[in-house]
């Protein structure tokens, strides 16, 4: 009898650490899961606290259904995605490449939402638009973490358009996002609560031919905040952060730009904007402090609000 | 003979009186269901228009799953509720008509959430608000792509209500939110907040937003875009209040006062890279010393904004 017991808790002991072995990069849970299934998405786990010890250190717990999934204690890392399903890609070396080569029936419009890109080589784009024609891009509900860069447009057609609302870009190695398209019809740019964070070259670059507004974002703790580089480009920024970068805020790369900002935050850069033979706009409403140099260049021009 | 007239009417009344009590006040569609299902959660419907036919009144139509579930049109209330699934429309005509022509006694509410919009021709409305009766339409979270108007309000009753919330529009090829209720009786209401409209078409009378008639409104936290028109005002009985949005880079007007004695309110706004800012001939504006305007040639056409102190 003793000998059966021995033997059971054996087996019970190979069981549970194949089963730590066995651990899901993902995991899912469902309204109609069971906690002793294994949270594969053919089956699903049924609470939160079920799913997580069967997730692998780093991993995913994705939701399959709206539905009540407990409460759980956690102390390793992952992430618990309810988010309208969030799918993810893991990408090593672009995420989502963009290439279009002819104009479709639908005008060439593509929406990715509700996605999460990484990379594992920390290398790459998470979304690229290369190609030849003009192309129309809106990222919704999108995060973007750890890699060469957030978001690369660079369309070989004139006139496109990128349009990214609540969209947190955090850890890229070189650019958040960087727009550089062909002359002729300048290119859209619509960025709407946008956040990047730590993009170790360029929160936002702007190379070329842009008409664009940007509200309601977060440009931080880069190495510039927005950087502009040809008369080309005009931006506005509402209400806008650029904060504790370590290079230049807002940057005009050459003389002849004209920028407009209101009611921004620009605080804590090197430099906050620099300005050399350029001109920027502001509306006597905008917070710029505590840069080692708040302005290089031309003073920012400062109309009276109505 | 006769008795079995009566017992036949009296077995079609019961059917029929089984048939409308039997309708589920929530119904789900998926991907993989198929209309001839009952549009329940383990046998969901395949359209939105299978789904609405087995709805009840007042009832909910939820989304299992990403997927194209088709146009429909609207005649008593109705919740669609795309949740985190975007249900997406895609459609020919029109998008989701709605088209009361009879109080249904739940106050004629329909509330569109969470659904992705997209015209396969490049026009028509994504939503249009027609019928005859007063109709309240809430529409939150949902984007609109290549249509000819994203939402459409001509209700033919007076005193109805449009409420946009968290709503995308782009490559619009006419006006992102045209509104035109009947020019008599109790005003519309439109309430709109975190509403982006970009790229409408070029011509005089595309805008953003245009307000024909009659209507008391509310817009905040907006932006309107790199159209024609930013926001297009055409009659003396719309008093709108803009608060905290952007109207910039488009290519006539941010704001247009297309008749006398309009008044508009104005704070925290922003209005840049138009032809023209502000077009206020024989209107009124007033701002709050708190509008950023500029860099539009000329800012302001007509009568000057009017600066009010802020308390």
């Amino acid at each position: 009898m003793r000998n059966r017991t021995l033997i059971l808790s054996t087996v019970l002991a190979l069981l549970v650490s194949a089963t730590a072995f066995a651990q899901n990069p993902r995991s899912w849970v469902s309204g109609s899961g069971d906690d002793s299934f294994p949270c594969s998405y053919t089956a699903p786990c049924k609470t939160f606290a079920g799913a997580y010890t069967k997730t692998a250190t780093g991993g995913v717990i994705s939701v399959q259904d709206p539905g009540p999934y407990g409460s759980v204690t956690i102390s390793k890392s992952l992430t618990i995605d309810g988010g309208g399903t969030y799918a993810s890609t893991l990408h090593t070396v672009d995420g989502i490449t963009i290439a279009f080569s002819s104009t479709d029936s639908f005008n060439n419009t593509v929406i990715l939402r509700g996605l999460s890109f990484d990379s594992p080589s920390a290398a790459g784009y998470g979304v690229s638009v290369q190609g030849t024609a003009a192309t129309h891009l809106h990222i919704e509900d999108c995060k973007f973490t750890r890699a060469g860069a957030g978001v690369g447009m660079f369309p070989g057609g004139a006139g496109s358009t990128l349009l990214m609302k609540d969209v947190d870009i955090r850890k890229e190695n070189v650019y958040g996002v960087i727009v550089d398209p062909p002359a002729g019809t300048p290119l859209k740019l619509t960025l709407d609560h946008v956040t990047v964070n730590e993009s170790a070259g360029y929160g936002l670059l702007i190379m070329d031919n842009t008409n664009g507004t940007i509200k309601d974002s977060t440009f931080s703790n880069g190495g510039m905040g927005v950087s502009i580089q040809a008369t080309s480009v005009h931006v506005n920024l509402v209400r806008t952060v650029i904060s504790e970068n370590s290079n230049t805020g807002l940057n005009h790369a050459v003389a002849g730009i004209t920028t407009i900002i209101d009611g921004c935050s620009i605080f804590g850069n090197t430099t906050g904007i620099a300005n050399t033979g350029s001109t920027v706009i502001g509306f006597t409403n905008n917070s710029i402090a505590n840069n080692s140099n708040d302005v290089i260049g031309n003073p920012v021009q400062s109309l009276l609000q109505k | 003979m006769r008795v079995l007239k009566v017992l036949v009417c009296l077995f079609v009344i019961v059917v029929a009186v089984n048939a409308s009590a039997a309708l589920p006040v929530r119904t789900w569609v998926s991907g993989v269901g198929d209309d001839a299902w009952p549009c329940s959660l383990t046998a969901p419907c395949k359209s939105f228009a299978g789904a609405y036919a087995k709805t009840e009144p007042g009832g909910q139509i939820s989304v299992l799953d990403p997927g194209g579930y088709g146009a429909l049109t609207i005649t008593h209330s109705i919740t669609i509720d795309g949740g985190g699934n975007f249900g997406s429309v895609l459609y020919t005509g029109d998008g989701i008509t709605v088209n009361f022509t009879a109080n249904d006694g739940l106050g004629n509410n329909v509330v569109i959430r969470g659904l992705s919009v997209t015209s396969n021709y490049g026009g028509g409305y994504g939503v249009v608000v027609l019928g005859t009766v007063p109709t309240n339409v809430h529409v939150l979270d949902t984007t609109f792509v290549r249509t000819a108007v994203a939402v459409g309000m001509f209700p033919g009753a007076s005193g109805s209500t449009l409420r946009l919330d968290n709503i995308e529009g782009s490559q619009i090829s006419g006006t992102g939110v045209l509104v035109s209720p009947p020019a008599g009786g109790a005003a519309a209401k439109l309430t709109m907040s975190n509403v982006r409209i970009s790229q409408t078409g070029s011509g005089a009378f595309n805008a953003g937003v245009r307000i024909v008639a009659n209507t008391n409104g509310t817009i905040s936290d907006s932006k309107f875009s790199n159209g024609s028109q930013g926001v297009l005002i055409e009659s003396a009985s719309v008093h709108l209040s803009l608060v905290r949005t952007v109207l910039s880079e488009n290519s006539n007007n941010g704001l247009l006062h297309y008749a006398m004695g309009i008044t508009t309110l104005l704070d925290g706004c922003s209005i840049f890279g138009n032809t023209v800012g502000v077009s206020n001939v024989g209107g009124t504006v007033y701002g709050y010393s708190n509008n950023a305007i500029g860099f539009n040639t000329p800012d302001v056409i007509g009568n000057p904004i009017q600066s009010l102190t802020p308390k």
